[in-house]
């Protein structure tokens, strides 16, 4: 077992007053077999009503509103949590073939599967998705700036760059491809300023996670997760919607540490 | 009815008067047109109309189990009836509503399945609408026009009294409500095609028409909020707004025409959401196919009620089958973007069934094929002259305490003698259906 | 669980319900005046349509007394012309037809069906438009037989009379119609809570005294149309 001590913080600024702002956010680890918190915590401001509450997959998700007219928005999630081997037994064996099937931003594209052709050469299950994993590692060059939020794994290996969510797209699509259960993950690393993105795989009722974009095969510790599901969309930390047209800007800090 | 069938003209005043147009985008400018009706009714005889309440009910019954069931325990999918892959790649499988169960298991409130008759007089089920059907309003207010107008017709025939349709909705709205808020009816707005649907049915209905903005959700509760601010509790929401911008904090994050954190409280079980979340799993053109299968596998019964015989290249069997007879089937395309649409293999030249051969052995899970079936023409009156149109039947089933079927429908008819579409923006009418007595 | 019945107005509906209630009024009151305004030019010199579109604060220009009159009455691009102020009578009654019930709307669609015939036969002679006016008054009539819910009816009802007191502004009529119709709406007004601006209350019970009543003066007048005008907090 090890202890991670983490603080998030988020700091949106309006460019001019919001009100009837209702929000949605996905900011506070999860609990599960390998991940269990000491304590956590959440800071918001302004605060009017949170409600603490869980998603389709079971994530935590912390959600309300502000009414009164405000012009920034303010959440830290801070909080300690004990890390046992990424290891978590399959939740519900209905919902397996739901991380079978490609979703809006896994669809392979016919090079994608000619990638995992060549990669293939007779291995299944796990092994086949580590050989996977470093061999998008291998293919994509990391680059920040160069895709977006909604760009697919297809798109992301067309131009062969991008940042960690189009590495874990663009794995998740080909292990789908293989018939490997497989779905996104996202939270926090030690040493990194913002969220990071990797994948978990389901071999033999286990749910496993490798990082393609730092060429991790089997994680064990250091990766706090907040939430899962079928790709990125699924997974968004903070959103919301508010009366106003104003502009945002966001600052986002990440501290993991070990202790 | 001679004297109710010449009166058409008079009818379509009285629509007019009562605003009863549909909307409709045309060149991006928004105009509102009146929905031309036909006089002459389609009468459904008493032993038919029998029939086709038994078949409507036992099919609506097993879409609901096959609701809960595939958002609960997926036990179809576990024994086989259905395949996985059919439900999860689905556009409408929502993985959101995963363990959500709606006030007393009911995901299809309101069922608009649409049916043709063949000219052999058998019934067929053409595609079940189980989000947010509509077309109720036309039939039900142009049939307290016509007793009006020609109330003799009325005293001659023994026609089954329609104009109970909104009670049949505010009993199934009473019976679902959560907490004895009010039932209101969430409508996108007035540009909305169906805008009159929703304000004519909050008239009738007494419920509140509610527009984007009216609701809120504080404290996991929905809430209208009235000209001083103060609070009213919501126990039902019968929407025509779609899933996809419900809440935009689950959803369409753009969607300016839903409930934030809506889905929180629907959730916690604290408002009934009518046509519930997620049924578009099971108006799929693909799980069609599965329906008859879901009849018998939910309720072991035989099913009433046909399918249109069709065929899914995805088994061995039917893909066959459909190479070899593609210049007799329609063909559907069943993946939604920039699809290929609805073809007749009769009308394709010979090149152009190879090039079709050639897709669906490429991804076979994207189509479906029917059988043509030889429609039953309806009369309609053209000028003064009697023509026969196309036309089909769409059927509403509201699902309540109990499951029942409304003793009409929207009986809608194609303008153009040619065309097999029956649809109101292109042209097409709407009759008043009878149902005998006896 | 059987749903309470609810009343609630929401502050969109209520603004619907005050401004389908000035709509309604402004165009009756307008081929009221001007049936009136065409009989004076019987006799005069047959360019009081002038005066009266004049007193509108109309800005569209027309340059003879034919292209005033279509104009007038069917310039949907003009935002002053009869045909208009019936589409936005319309568009506040078609999103009202639960609170005021078909048969009342049907009579704002019976007025714009009719004044659109009428365009299309440029129809120029203003009794053809008496249908309107029949409507309209029985579109009050049906408000008044139909509307159980007292709050929506009251709330057309200050629409209505805040109009009438504009025009009759407008038109010069005497104090005491004035001052009746102002007694009226402070009454109508008096079940909400808060929709009349205490400030303004203030300041046209001051200027709507019969000693200080003076319609042609054009100041007077500008202020007291303005603080008609900003009355109602809708």
């Amino acid at each position: 077992m090890k202890k991670y001590i983490y603080n998030y913080q988020t700091i949106i600024h309006f460019s001019t007053s919001v009100a009837r702002h209702f929000f949605l956010l996905r900011c506070m680890p999860c609990v599960n077999d390998c991940q269990q918190m000491s304590h956590r915590d959440l800071f918001l401001y302004p605060r009017e009503s949170v409600i603490y509450g869980a998603d389709a997959w079971h994530n935590p998700i912390q959600y309300g509103q502000v009414l009164r007219p405000h012009d920034s928005f303010v959440f830290v999630s801070s909080g300690e949590a004990r890390l046992e081997p990424y290891r978590i037994a399959l939740e519900k064996e209905s919902l397996l073939g739901l991380f079978q099937v490609q979703s809006g931003q896994t669809v392979p594209s016919v090079e994608m599967e000619r990638f995992l052709l060549e990669h293939r050469e007779g291995k299944s299950g796990w092994a086949l998705a580590c050989r996977l994993s470093e061999a998008v590692y291998r293919y994509m060059t990391y680059a920040p700036g160069t895709t977006l939020m909604t760009t697919t794994a297809a798109e992301a290996f067309g131009q062969r760059q991008g940042v960690c969510q189009d590495y874990a797209h663009i794995l998740i699509g080909l292990c789908r491809a293989a018939g490997i259960p497989a779905r996104y993950a996202n939270g926090f690393i030690p040493g990194l300023g913002t969220t990071h993105a990797w994948v978990e795989v389901c071999d033999g009722g286990v749910w496993r996670a490798l990082d393609p974009t730092n060429n991790l095969h089997e994680i064990d510790y250091g990766y706090i997760k907040i939430a899962h599901g079928r790709d990125a969309a699924d997974c968004p930390v903070n959103r919301g919607v508010f009366r106003g047209t104003a502009g945002q800007q966001t600052q986002v800090r990440i501290i993991v540490e070990e202790i | 009815m001679d004297k109710l069938i010449e009166s058409r003209d008079t009818v379509n005043r009285w629509l007019e008067r009562f605003g009863v147009r549909f909307g409709i985008y045309k060149n991006g400018v928004f105009k509102e047109q009146l929905f031309p009706f036909d006089s002459i009714p389609r009468v459904i005889p008493a032993d038919d109309w029998r029939m086709l309440e038994q078949g409507l009910v036992q099919r609506v019954d097993a879409l609901n189990r096959f609701l809960y069931d595939v958002y609960h325990d997926k036990q179809i999918i576990k024994d086989g009836v259905v395949p996985a892959e059919f439900v999860y790649s689905s556009k409408g499988y929502t993985p959101e509503c995963e363990g959500v169960t709606p006030p007393h298991n009911i995901y299809s409130h309101i069922s608009g399945i649409d049916l043709v008759q063949a000219k052999d007089g058998k019934w067929y089920i053409l595609e079940d609408n189980l989000r947010i059907p509509s077309g109720a309003s036309y039939p039900m207010i142009a049939r307290t026009i016509t007793r009006k107008v020609s109330p003799q017709t009325f005293q001659e025939n023994a026609v089954v009294d329609s104009r109970d349709y909104s009670q049949l909705l505010k009993e199934m709205m009473d019976f679902v409500n959560v907490n004895g808020g009010a039932n209101v009816i969430l409508t996108p707005g007035r540009y909305n095609s169906a805008f009159f649907e929703h304000s004519y049915l909050a008239e009738k209905t007494g419920a509140l028409l509610a527009f984007p903005g009216d609701l809120m959700v504080e404290n996991d509760q929905v809430v209208y909020t009235d000209m001083y601010n103060e609070r009213h509790l919501v126990g039902c929401i019968y929407r025509r707004v779609s899933d996809e911008y419900l809440d935009p904090l689950v959803f369409e994050p753009s969607s300016l025409l839903g409930i934030p954190n809506l889905m929180q409280a629907y959730k916690k079980g604290n408002v009934a959401v009518v046509n519930a979340l997620g049924n578009g799993v099971a108006d799929d053109k693909g799980i069609y196919y599965f329906v008859p299968k879901m009849i018998q596998y939910y309720l072991h019964e035989e099913p009433i009620l046909s399918n249109a015989p069709t065929y899914l290249p995805y088994f061995e069997e039917d893909y066959r089958y459909i190479l070899e007879h593609l210049d007799k089937l329609v063909i559907k395309d069943v993946s939604e973007a920039g699809g290929y649409g609805v073809v007749f293999g009769r009308d394709l030249t010979p090149e152009r069934l190879e090039e079709l051969k050639q897709l669906i052995m490429a991804d076979p899970r994207r189509w479906i094929a029917q059988e043509v079936i030889d429609f039953k023409d309806l009369e309609i009156l053209e000028g003064d002259q009697r023509v026969e149109r196309k036309a089909d039947l769409r059927a509403f089933v509201v699902s309540g305490q109990t499951t029942k079927v409304w003793k009409s429908g929207l009986t809608r008819f194609s303008r153009n003698p040619d065309s097999f579409v029956v649809n109101s923006s292109q042209g097409g009418g709407f009759k008043d259906t009878w149902v005998l007595e006896q | 669980m059987t749903a309470s019945i609810c009343n609630a107005i929401s502050a969109t509906k209520a603004n619907r319900l005050y401004w389908l209630g000035r709509y309604a009024e402004r165009v009756y009151l307008s081929l009221h005046l001007l049936r009136k305004f065409y009989d004076k030019m019987i006799d005069g010199s047959g360019d009081e349509y002038l005066d009266y579109y004049k007193r509108l604060d109309a800005t569209t220009v027309y340059p003879d007394y034919t292209s005033f009159m279509l104009g007038y009455m069917y310039d949907t691009k003009n935002p002053g012309s009869l045909v208009s102020g019936l589409e936005l009578a319309n568009d506040n009654a078609i999103v009202l037809r639960e609170e005021i019930m078909s048969e009342t709307l049907s009579y704002i669609q019976l007025s714009l069906v009719k004044i659109k015939a009428a365009a299309a036969e440029g129809v120029t002679n203003i009794t053809d438009l008496q249908n309107i006016t029949d409507y309209l008054l029985a579109f009050w009539g049906s408000a008044d037989e139909r509307i159980y819910d007292d709050g929506v009816r009251d709330l057309l009802r200050v629409g209505k009379l805040v109009e009438n007191m504009d025009m009759h502004v407008r038109f010069d009529y005497p104090f005491y119609r004035i001052a009746e119709t102002y007694e009226s709406l402070k009454k109508c007004a008096d079940d909400f809570d808060g929709i009349l601006d205490p400030v303004i209350l203030e300041q046209l019970d001051r200027l709507l005294d019969e000693d200080c009543y003076q319609s042609e003066d054009t100041e007077y007048k500008f202020k007291l149309l303005k603080y008609v005008n900003h009355l109602v907090l809708l």
